[in-house]
């Protein structure tokens, strides 16, 4: 006869070494045994067979992590021996734990002392420190290293509901981890004191709940990590139209204001826009123009120009984010010595070069941050000053 | 002042030394020779007794003598005759002081 097969959803965390064990032996007298790695994305194989209440499941702290010469999945040697000189059968793991099985009702239990079954579950509880210490640094280390402390720009250039979707992530799984590493250490304390642990009752439905919301989780997580790598390789890509297909002008001086006479490049990396909107700032802008100059007295120059332009919600976040722009600068763009610059009646201004050639400002008025970058190209010695192009473009923010 | 770790060793521990202090044992060999000594009061389960001769091989209390298939056999090292010896004289001391309170009762 055909051997059957059914699926269960665990209805409890795999940390809930307790509840794990109840549930396990509850399929067990419905007659369902659990099959040799038997867990797929929280759902538990079983094998059918007739029911069987002499069935026990214990579950035993992984005392290592994985390594070069085992993935960790697998007990030892000695472990699965000595188990299975004692009637117990090694069936799966699952999280920081293995599962073990005896279908003899004489088999003497796992664990017998409450104290050394302590310095078991101690290995999971330090592993459980070195994965809070992990999520610290996702969650602020590696945004800081990766956006280089630029929390507004990230939030801009993510999509402020998109940045609160990720936040409120973070946060979910953190609170999920601090629950796991409770409960461990709430079991490693009754170990420690000589209480034994009970298999209790799993209230069903109040599990399946728990389990559906841990799947929601995973998801979101999943969408949020995959997001983060697509998204801006998909914006950078897709979302930047010519300057000759803008309609108007947008609210800042372009090349065509700083000469006589403008020409632009007719490269196809060059004289492209990005305009969006967001819940942070209203208007948003990436432009970048090239072309040839013919100043008032005739002479011409090549001008590399860029532009970040943010209208946001706040006065406070322009500052914070002319702030960032400059940090970043420092960090990425070898940004030198400050420039002098003239009074061009903002609440924020501060020039420098990057990496040696290009002329770099920001500006705040009120709620606009605005970074500008000019790199001037001559064979003659044409060229527009600084104070002259920066106050051109503080004209046409005001 | 806490406990540091194998400061004061476990029953179940206690037993596990005591058994191979008696002669080189495997781990069901170790398992029965306890449950004959204690009468089954104290019975090592395979986990127990797993975790205890792991982390007496980490302290240097046992090592592992010889392998034969899936018998594997240990003794307890001079460290280990150590450890046992002054938890016996712990015990001993616990016995003295409990008893010497009844006598000036």
């Amino acid at each position: 006869m055909p051997e059957k097969y059914k699926y269960r959803l665990q209805p409890c965390p795999s940390y809930d070494v307790e509840g794990m064990e109840a549930w396990l032996e509850d399929m067990a007298a419905e007659g369902l045994l659990l099959i040799r790695d038997g867990f797929f994305f929280g759902f538990g194989e079983f094998l059918v067979q007739k029911p069987d209440h002499k069935v026990r499941y214990r579950l035993v702290a992984r005392q290592k992590n994985g390594g070069l010469l085992s993935d960790g999945t697998v007990p030892d040697d000695k472990a699965l021996e000595i188990s299975e000189d004692f009637g117990w059968e090694f069936v799966t793991h699952r999280g920081d734990f293995y599962i073990y099985r005896t279908t003899r009702a004489d088999a003497r239990e796992m664990d017998t002392d409450p104290e050394v079954q302590a310095l078991a579950m101690n290995a999971v509880r330090k592993r459980r420190r070195w994965q809070i210490g992990d999520l610290i640094v996702w969650a602020l280390i590696y945004p800081l290293i990766v956006y280089r402390v630029s929390l507004v720009r990230s939030i801009l250039a993510l999509g402020t509901p998109f940045a609160l979707l990720c936040l409120v992530t973070l946060v979910w799984n953190s609170v999920e981890v601090i629950r796991e590493t409770t409960h461990i250490n709430r079991l490693y304390r009754r170990l420690k004191n000589g209480d034994p642990l009970e298999r209790k009752r799993i209230d069903y439905r109040r599990a399946v709940r728990t389990q559906v919301f841990r799947i929601l989780r995973w998801l979101v997580t999943v969408v949020c990590i995959v997001s983060l790598i697509v998204v801006p390789i998909v914006k950078a890509a897709y979302d930047e139209p010519p300057i000759s297909s803008h309609e108007g002008k947008p609210p800042f001086a372009t090349l065509a204001d700083y000469g006589e006479e403008y020409v632009p490049d007719s490269f196809d990396w060059t004289n492209n826009y990005r305009e969006w909107s967001d819940l942070l700032a209203s208007v948003n802008y990436e432009w970048n123009e090239d072309g040839k100059l013919t100043l008032a007295d005739g002479s011409r120059v090549d001008v590399h120009y860029d532009v970040e332009y943010h209208e946001l919600r706040f006065s406070w976040a322009a500052r914070l984010l002319a702030r960032e722009i400059k940090l970043f600068d420092k960090w990425e763009n070898r940004a030198g010595e400050l420039l002098d610059l003239p009074d061009l009646g903002a609440d924020y201004a501060i020039a420098y070069e990057c990496r040696d050639m290009y002329e770099t400002v920001v500006l705040v008025y009120g709620n606009v941050a605005v970074r500008a970058q000019f790199y001037q190209y001559s064979n003659s010695d044409a060229h527009i000053p600084l104070a002259d192009w920066t106050r051109i473009l503080a004209d046409s923010l005001k | 002042m806490p406990r540091k770790s194998m400061e004061t060793l476990t029953e179940s521990m206690f037993y596990v030394l005591m058994a191979l202090r008696s002669g080189r044992m495997c781990g069901i060999d170790i398992a029965d020779f306890i449950e004959r000594r204690t009468r089954g009061r104290v019975q090592l389960g395979p986990a127990t007794l797993y975790t205890i001769l792991a982390k007496f091989e980490k302290e240097k209390y046992i090592r592992e003598v010889e392998v034969d298939g899936r018998k594997r056999t240990y003794s307890i090292t001079d460290r280990g005759v150590r450890a046992y010896d002054e938890e016996l004289d712990r015990l001993r001391s616990c016995i003295i002081d409990a008893e010497g309170g009844l006598v000036n009762a």
